[in-house]
C-alpha cells in the first residue's frame, strides 16, 4: 500500500474581481502517493492551475483559499505561515511552469539562477554551488554543462530552457514536483524529450509528480493516475487504464472522443458543444449538465455524489446512481462508456 | 441518507433543454472602446482632471467677458491693487485687471499649444504613416532623416528661430512644430509597422480585404489611441515652451497676455506683490497637471494589457 | 557593435553640421547688430568698415561660413564681440564648472530619490506610497521649473534666509539651484521606474523566483529592481536635455555664472560668436551623451550585448 504524500481535502479557492467573486475551485479532494505521477486534466478555466498553485501558496493577491486542507506530511499547507512556505518551496515541493521563454530571468545567467536555490536551501557556497549546478545541468541532459552554466537564457533553445527550469526545480531533491503544462509551449518532438526526462528522473529519484495538462496524449504517456477537472471540481479519478478504457463520466467521454486519432479516417473532429459555466454564479447541480446529452432533472438540481468503481476509480455523476439505470431502461436511452 | 435520496427519485428523468442554451454567453461583451471608456471613468484622478480642464477651458473662453475691464486697459489710479471685489485677481503695475489678463492669457496659451500640437499631429502622422506604409527604400530614407533630426536639441532651435522672427501666435506655433513633429512621426511609424505585421492584418488580407479598407478599418483605429495620448502630452509641453520663451523674453511681450508673459511680469515683483505671480502660476500648474494626469489615465485605459 | 558606433558617429557629425549651418544662417538674419549702435554712429564709415573687417564681417556670407567651419574643425570658436577680445572657447571653459556642479548634483539627487520613490510606488502598488509618489511625479513634471525656482528662492532664500539666493559665492550657492533642477529629474525617474517595475513584477520569472522559496527582499533586490533599472539608462538622454534647458532658466534666476546664463546673455546682446559657440557646445554635448547612453545600455543588458543568436 503506497503512502499518501499529499492529501488535498475539500479545497475551495475564490478570486475577488471588481465585478464579483469567482469560485475557481469548489471542493477538490485528491491524494498523491509516493513516487507516482498524478495527472490533472481539464480545459482552461477548469481550476487545475489554481489548484496546483494553491498547494504552493503561489496564488495572486486577489485569490483566497476559502476552505479545505492541503496536508503534506501531516502539515496543513493551507494554514502554514508564509515563512514556512518559503522554506518548503524549492526544497520540498517544487513547481515548473509553462513557458520556458519567460520563466527565467533574462538578465541572470542560468547558473546563477540554479545556484540561488542551492544557496537558499542547502547553504552551498561559491565553488561548491557552481559544481552542483553544472552537475544538475548534466543530469537534465544539457550538453557541455560547464559552458552553458555561464550563459544567459536567450542563448539557449526552448527545450534547453525547460531543462534548466527542471534542473532548478530538482536542485534540492524535492519530494513533490508540480509541473504546470510543462510541454505546452514546446514542439512535439521536444515535448517527448522533456516527458522522457521527467520519467527518467522520477525513476532515479523517486520524486512524486503532479502533472497539469489539457492534453490527453501527455497523460497517456506519462501518468499513472489521472484526475479530470471541470468547472472547479474533480469529475472523475482513476488509473490511466481505467480512465482510457472504462471512463464513467460524460465529460471524460467527450474529452476522449475529441482526441484526433491518426489511425481512423473520420470526417469532422468531435467537439463538446457549449461552453463551461460562469464560475461567478456556479450552478447548483452538476456543472456539466448544460452540455451533457444524458442530463437528467436531478443533474440540474443537485451536485452528484462520488461513486466508486474500484479502489482507485470514482466519478461524480448521477448516471452511476442505480436509480438512473431504472430510468434509462424505461426510456430506452443508452448509458455506458461511449468513446 | 435514505430520507433525502427518496425525495430525488422523481428527478431521474431526462432534462428538458432549450436549444441553444448551451452556447449562451453569460456576460455581455464590451467593445474595446466601451471598455476603455469605463476604465477611464473609474480612474478618479483622471475624471477630476477632465473636469478641471473643462472648467479652465470654459473660463478661458468666457472669463475675460465676466468683468468690465479689458485685458489691455490701463488705469494708473489703480496700480498694484490686491485682489478685491472690483478686481478679482488684483491689478498690476499699469493698473490692468488681472482677472481679464489671466483668462485672456490662458486663451492665448491654450490656442498656441493646441495649434502647435495640431500641426505636429498632421505633419507627424502623415510622415510616419507614409514612411511605414510605403516601406522599403522610401521608409529607409525617411528614417535616416528622422534619426538625424532627433539628434538636434529642439529648444535651441526654437530659441534661435524666435530670435529671428517677431514673436506672435503664428511664429511661436511654427517654431514649436518644426522640431515637435519628429516625435509623433516616430511613434506613428513604429505603431503602424507593428500592426502591419500582426496576424489580424494577415487575416484580413486572406479574406480579401482591400488595402484601403485595411488602412481605414484596422490600422487607423488602432493608432488613434496612441496619437491621442501623445497629443495629450504635447500640449502641456507646448504650454511650457511658450511660457519659457516669454520668461526669457523671446516670446510674446506685454501688453499682450499669455501665461508666460504674466509669469514673467509677476516674477519681477516676486517679493513685493506675490499675487501677481501666484495666480498665473496656479493656472498654469493646474492645466499642466490636469493634462498629464488625463494623459496617464488615457494611456492606462487604452492599454489592452490592463484589461481586467 | 563597432559598425554601430561608427554609424552613430557619422550621424553625430552630420547632425552637428546641420545645427551649425542652421545656426549660422539664422544668426546672419538676426535683427540688430552686436555693436553698440550709438557709438557706431559716432565713427566714420572707414572706421566702421575697419571694425567689421576685424571680425570678418565684411566678406560675403558664404565665405564667412566656410571660414567659420574651417575654424571650428580646428577648435577655434571665434572671438566674442560682447566680451571684447576673449576667445569664445575660453569663456565657455570658464563657465563650465558652475553649470557642471549644479547639474551633476541635480542628477545625483534626482536619480537616487527618483529610484527609491519609483521602487516603493511599484512595490506598494495602489497604496499610500504609490499615490504620494505619483503626485510628486506629476507635480514635478507639470510645474514649470522657473515657477518652482521662484518659489524656492522666495521662501527658502528670502523669507527664511536659510540658503543664499543668488550669485555664486560659495558651495552653498549651488544647493537651491540643484534642488530646483532635481525636481524634474525625480519626477521623470520615479514615474519611469514605477512603470518598469510594475511590468517586471508581472513577469513569469518573478513567480518562478517565488516558487524557489525566495523571500520578498531577495526577489525584489535580485530580480525585480535589477531588471527595472536597466531601462532607466534609456531615459538618461531626455533627462540630460531637461537639465540643459532647465539650466537656462535656473542660472538666470539664481544668477549663476554658468553656460546657461552665458547663452541667455549672448542672446540678449546679439553676440553672434558666443551664441554660435554655445549652441555648438550644447549640441555636441547632447549628441555625445545620447551616443554614450546607447552604448552604455547595450553593455548593461545581456540580451543586447550578446546578440540574439542562439547556440
Amino acid at each position: 500500500m503506497s503512502q499518501s504524500l499529499l492529501e488535498v481535502r475539500d479545497l475551495a479557492v475564490a478570486f475577488r474581481t471588481y465585478i464579483g467573486e469567482v469560485q475557481a475551485v469548489r471542493g477538490v479532494s485528491f491524494d498523491l502517493n509516493k513516487g507516482e505521477t498524478l495527472a490533472i486534466v481539464g480545459e482552461s478555466g477548469s481550476g487545475k492551475s489554481v489548484t496546483s498553485k494553491s498547494i504552493m501558496r503561489l496564488l495572486a493577491k486577489n485569490a483566497k483559499i476559502r476552505s479545505g486542507e492541503i496536508r503534506f506530511e501531516g502539515e496543513n499547507l493551507a494554514a502554514a505561515s508564509e515563512r514556512r512556505m518559503q522554506s518548503i518551496r524549492g526544497s520540498e515541493i517544487s513547481m515548473i511552469f509553462q513557458d520556458p521563454m519567460t520563466s527565467l530571468n533574462p538578465t541572470m545567467t542560468v547558473g546563477k539562477q540554479i545556484i540561488e536555490v542551492l544557496k537558499k536551501h542547502r547553504k552551498l557556497g561559491g565553488a561548491e554551488a557552481l559544481a552542483k549546478a553544472v552537475e544538475l545541468l548534466g543530469l537534465v541532459g544539457i550538453p557541455s554543462p560547464e559552458k552553458r552554466v555561464k550563459q544567459y537564457p536567450h542563448q539557449l533553445s526552448g527545450g534547453m530552457r525547460q531543462r534548466v527550469v527542471i534542473a532548478m526545480a530538482l536542485a534540492c531533491s524535492p519530494k513533490i514536483l508540480i509541473a504546470d503544462e510543462p510541454t505546452t509551449a514546446l514542439d512535439v518532438t521536444i515535448q517527448a524529450q522533456i516527458l522522457d526526462l521527467m520519467k527518467r528522473i522520477q525513476e532515479e529519484t523517486g520524486t512524486s509528480i503532479i502533472l497539469i495538462t489539457h492534453d490527453l496524449g501527455v497523460v497517456a504517456e506519462s501518468a499513472a493516475r489521472v484526475a479530470v477537472m471541470y468547472a472547479g471540481i474533480i469529475v472523475e479519478t482513476g488509473t490511466v487504464d481505467e480512465l482510457f478504457y472504462e471512463a464513467k463520466h460524460p465529460y471524460t467521454w467527450g474529452l476522449l472522443a475529441s482526441m484526433p486519432k491518426l489511425h481512423e479516417k473520420t470526417g469532422e473532429l468531435t467537439a463538446i458543444p457549449g461552453t463551461p459555466p460562469d464560475l461567478m454564479f456556479p450552478p447548483v447541480g452538476c456543472p456539466f449538465a448544460a452540455r451533457c446529452p444524458h442530463a437528467m432533472e436531478v443533474c440540474v438540481a443537485k451536485m452528484p455524489e462520488y461513486t466508486s468503481h474500484s479502489e482507485t476509480h470514482s466519478a461524480a455523476c448521477w448516471l452511476q446512481d442505480p436509480r438512473a439505470r431504472k430510468a434509462a431502461a424505461a426510456t430506452g436511452a443508452s448509458l455506458g462508456g461511449e468513446r | 441518507m435514505a430520507n433525502h435520496t427518496d425525495s430525488l427519485d422523481h428527478l431521474f428523468v431526462p432534462v428538458r433543454q432549450e436549444s441553444g442554451e448551451q452556447e449562451r454567453i453569460s456576460r455581455p461583451a464590451l467593445s474595446a472602446f466601451q471598455d476603455s471608456w469605463r476604465r477611464l471613468r473609474q480612474n478618479k484622478a483622471a475624471v477630476i482632471s477632465l473636469i478641471l480642464l473643462g472648467i479652465m477651458i470654459v473660463l478661458a473662453i468666457v472669463g475675460p467677458w465676466l468683468t468690465k475691464y479689458s485685458y489691455a486697459q490701463t488705469n494708473y489710479s489703480a496700480v498694484y491693487q490686491n485682489p478685491s471685489a472690483d478686481h478679482w485677481f488684483g491689478t498690476d503695475k499699469f493698473g490692468r485687471d488681472q482677472w481679464a489678463r489671466i483668462w485672456q492669457g490662458t486663451r492665448i496659451s491654450l490656442l498656441i499649444a493646441v495649434l502647435a500640437a495640431a500641426l505636429d499631429l498632421v505633419v507627424g502622422v502623415a510622415y510616419g504613416a507614409i514612411s511605414a506604409l510605403k516601406g522599403g527604400k522610401v521608409d529607409n530614407v525617411m528614417q535616416r532623416i528622422i534619426e538625424i533630426l532627433i539628434g538636434v536639441p529642439s529648444l535651441i532651435i526654437i530659441i534661435l528661430l524666435m530670435m529671428i522672427m517677431k514673436a506672435n501666435i503664428f511664429t511661436i506655433m511654427v517654431a514649436m512644430s518644426i522640431t515637435g513633429w519628429v516625435g509623433m512621426a516616430r511613434l506613428v511609424r513604429a505603431q503602424i509597422l507593428k500592426l502591419k505585421q500582426q496576424e489580424f492584418v494577415l487575416a484580413a488580407r486572406t479574406l480579401g480585404t482591400s488595402n484601403t479598407q485595411i488602412i481605414l478599418k484596422h490600422l487607423i483605429p488602432n493608432t488613434i489611441g496612441m496619437i491621442v495620448i501623445n497629443t495629450m502630452f504635447t500640449i502641456p509641453s507646448a504650454i511650457f515652451t511658450e511660457a519659457f520663451l516669454s520668461f526669457i523674453g523671446l516670446g510674446l511681450q506685454s501688453p499682450q497676455a499669455s501665461l508666460g508673459v504674466l509669469i514673467h511680469d509677476g516674477f519681477q515683483t516676486l517679493s513685493s506683490h506675490f499675487y501677481l505671480l501666484l495666480f498665473p502660476a496656479l493656472v498654469i500648474v493646474i492645466i499642466m497637471v490636469a493634462f498629464n494626469i488625463l494623459g496617464d489615465g488615457l494611456r492606462d485605459a487604452l492599454d489592452p494589457r490592463m484589461r481586467k | 557593435m563597432r559598425r554601430y558606433i561608427a554609424k552613430r558617429i557619422v550621424y553625430l557629425v552630420l547632425t552637428l553640421f546641420i545645427i551649425t549651418t542652421a545656426t549660422f544662417f539664422l544668426m546672419k538674419n538676426l535683427p540688430g547688430t552686436p555693436f553698440d549702435e550709438e557709438k557706431l554712429a559716432l565713427l566714420t564709415q572707414e572706421q566702421r568698415d575697419q571694425i567689421y573687417a576685424s571680425y570678418g564681417l565684411d566678406k560675403p556670407v558664404i565665405v564667412q561660413y566656410v571660414n567659420y567651419i574651417g575654424n571650428i574643425v580646428q577648435g577655434d570658436l571665434g572671438t566674442s564681440i560682447y566680451y571684447t577680445g576673449q576667445d569664445v572657447k575660453d569663456i565657455i571653459v570658464d563657465r563650465i564648472y558652475p553649470s557642471a556642479l549644479v547639474g551633476l548634483q541635480a542628477i545625483l539627487l534626482g536619480t537616487v530619490i527618483g529610484l527609491i520613490l519609483g521602487v516603493l510606488a511599484a512595490y506598494r502598488h495602489n497604496s499610500g506610497w504609490d499615490y504620494a509618489a505619483m503626485i510628486v511625479s506629476v507635480l514635478g513634471v507639470s510645474i514649470p521649473n522657473f515657477v518652482l525656482a521662484a518659489l524656492l528662492q522666495y521662501y527658502i532664500g528670502l523669507k527664511w534666509g536659510i540658503l543664499p539666493v543668488a550669485f555664486w559665492e560659495s558651495y552653498d550657492s549651488s544647493v537651491l539651484p540643484s534642488i530646483a533642477l532635481s525636481v524634474g529629474v525625480i519626477a521623470i525617474i520615479a514615474r519611469f521606474v514605477r512603470t518598469e517595475m510594475l511590468e517586471v513584477l508581472q513577469q513569469d520569472y518573478i513567480v518562478t523566483a517565488k516558487a524557489k522559496g525566495l523571500g520578498q527582499m531577495a526577489i525584489l533586490s535580485r530580480h525585480a529592481v535589477r531588471n527595472s533599472l536597466i531601462p532607466v539608462i534609456t531615459i538618461l538622454g531626455p533627462i540630460v536635455v531637461n537639465l540643459l534647458t532647465g539650466s537656462l532658466v535656473i542660472e538666470n534666476i539664481f544668477g549663476i555664472p554658468g553656460i546657461g546664463s552665458l547663452f541667455v546673455d549672448s542672446i540678449k546682446t546679439n553676440d553672434y560668436a558666443t551664441i554660435m559657440g554655445v549652441t555648438i557646445f550644447y549640441s555636441a554635448f547632447y549628441v555625445v551623451v545620447m551616443l554614450l547612453v546607447d552604448i552604455l545600455y547595450s553593455l548593461v543588458d545581456p540580451r543586447i550585448r550578446l546578440g540574439s543568436g542562439r547556440e
